[in-house]
């Protein structure tokens, strides 16, 4: 079955700016895939029919006037629903916010509109954006388009469901400790969690305002690219912005010299992970690093990060989420759902030494990466220890022990450390267990330095078609 | 870490209430907060007097390689 939907921004955007092609045609296509796939996947919590039909009618107006404004122009999305859009619900996933119309659009809302992109609908979520798995208590649970007896992996669970199905060109997710890449990594498309600071957060509900990321999700490398390149930039409404100067992301995967990966030096630390690994997992993984030596990558074994930073920095995010759900706890705690209530209590209980030791420790990290990237370009890991499960499994291993996975961290085993170094992380496919089920790998970078992970992705994404073109069950 | 600490830490530190969603976890919430206090408590003994905390947060200053 061939659909608009199938195709890549970088595919589209000709199509559109050429007017071979209409918004009003793609966003019809869009809507319809939505309707289909729904019933499966629960990937949308509001769709925006009405008005994302208007937009396109005004974005083709615009197109076949001359006013061309880029490669996101006439381009359907979708949003995680915990960024605020102006007269539309923004639930965060939970019946506490089931009737909240924000007045205003967050702050990448308006950068989306000043691209010309077209906002289709707003995705489903782990509640507050505080778990891995995207089991939503009150909209029920996102699953996956390659297996839908399957989680999509969380948070921004909908979001990249949305986009492996053709529900939506890219998504905007958020990454507290992983909940861009874990989702990316489960339903086989490619998410970037940039450098704290790049993206504004203004304007998206928090869950923990030092360790909160902005960034998208979208089929490949490039649509992520150019995606980021939209959303980047200073910010003086949102505390946590830094004001360097953005950059367009595409242009630096035009040379292909500078695609490729001969020369890098590549970090890794099996130690971090060791005993830990699902051997699809390992294997996946260890092409991945025969590949890049293959090409002329000189690979390094690291002793950074250790698990202590893992630790450690769950206590950032859990003192920060109960500083902002405290009064909605005493006031209609049951109205969480239990595992959301369970962890967000638990951060009354640490005391305000033991954040800042943590926020300690998180500078003494940074300082201990700034180091490491003296002799590396790129560090590389898997994204999860594992592939998705079954929606409802009990507990997960994780190394010899048993756990629940909506109550203990393990599925941000490998990618929280992003979140507390504040490094550009990227997730992309390598592979696929033998029931069709992706597996994704990390690249992170220096700060401020996504060109450089986007060039990598990109030089790996091109040599292995026979991943990055493989579409889920949902398209046959 | 004793339960009755946890109870009074939510009424007399947050003045919360000890409902029963609370209640019913003070056990595993011990024995969790323990652990994780234990894990900063030894990162610190590892840390140098003038390590003051990241700023929130800026990596401006540190080179990027694009």
């Amino acid at each position: 079955m061939s659909s608009l939907m199938q195709k890549t921004i970088q595919e589209l955007a000709p199509l559109l700016q050429s007017k071979a092609i209409s918004p009003v045609e793609l966003v019809r296509e869009c809507l319809e895939r939505i309707e289909k796939t729904e019933p499966i996947l629960n990937a949308y919590i509001s769709v925006l029919d009405k008005s994302a039909m208007e937009t396109a009618v005004q974005a083709e107006h615009e197109i076949m006037q001359g006013r061309y404004r880029g490669p996101l122009h006439g381009i359907p999305y979708s949003a995680k629903d915990l960024y605020m859009t102006r007269g539309v619900r923004t639930t965060a996933g939970s019946a506490i916010l089931a009737d909240n119309v924000p007045e205003v659009n967050a702050a990448v809302i308006d950068r989306m509109e000043e691209a010309g992109a077209i906002l289709v609908g707003k995705n489903n979520l782990h509640e507050f954006a505080y778990g891995t798995t995207s089991e939503n208590d009150h909209f029920g649970p996102c699953h996956n388009p390659w297996d839908s007896r399957m989680i999509t992996g969380g948070s921004s669970g909908g979001s990249a469901a949305s986009v492996a199905a053709g529900s939506s060109a890219f998504s905007l997710g958020t990454d507290t400790g992983g909940s861009i890449r874990i989702p990316a990594s489960f339903c086989g498309v490619v998410g970037i969690k940039p450098t704290y600071g790049r993206v504004s957060k203004r304007g998206v509900i928090p869950l923990s305002w030092s360790m909160d990321h902005t960034g998208p999700i979208a089929k490949s490398v490039w649509d992520a690219a150019a995606t980021l390149s939209a959303m980047a930039g200073y910010d003086a409404g949102d505390v946590g912005s830094t004001d360097v100067a953005t950059e367009n992301y595409t242009a630096g995967l035009v040379d292909k010299n500078a695609v490729s990966v001969k020369g890098l030096t590549v970090g890794i630390c099996p130690r971090y992970y060791a005993g830990l690994l699902q051997p699809v997992v390992e294997k996946a993984f260890l092409q991945v690093i025969q590949w890049f030596e293959t090409n002329g990558a000189v690979v390094k074994e690291l002793s950074h990060p250790t698990r202590e930073a893992f630790s450690v920095g769950s206590v950032l995010t859990m003192a920060e989420a109960y500083a902002y759900h405290e009064q909605n706890l005493e006031a209609c705690g049951e109205k969480y759902g239990p595992s959301i209530r369970y962890r967000l209590e638990k951060g009354q209980y640490i005391p305000a030494s033991a954040y800042v030791n943590a926020q300690r420790l998180r500078q003494k990290d940074r300082q201990i990466w700034a180091a490491i990237y003296q002799e590396i370009d790129v560090f590389l890991s898997p994204t999860v220890i594992m592939p998705a499960f079954p929606i409802g499994e009990k507990t997960v291993m994780f190394g010899d022990e048993a756990v629940d996975p909506r109550v203990n961290a393990v599925l941000m085993y490998l990618t929280s450390l992003g979140d507390f170094n504040g490094h550009p992380v990227m997730s992309l496919p390598c592979g696929f267990t033998e029931g069709e089920l992706p597996i994704g790998f990390q690249i992170q970078g220096k700060p401020f330095a996504e060109t450089k992970v986007f060039q990598v992705a990109y030089a790996y994404e091109l040599a292995h078609p026979e991943i990055s073109k493989r579409k889920c069950g949902l398209w046959k | 870490m004793e339960i009755g600490t946890l109870r009074s830490m939510t009424t007399e530190l947050c003045s919360r209430t000890v409902n029963s969603a609370i209640e019913a976890h003070l056990p595993q919430y011990a024995v969790e907060v323990a652990d994780v206090l234990a894990a900063v408590r030894a990162a610190a003994l590892t840390f140098p007097a003038d390590l003051a905390p990241a700023s929130v947060f800026s990596l401006k200053s540190e080179p990027s390689n694009k």
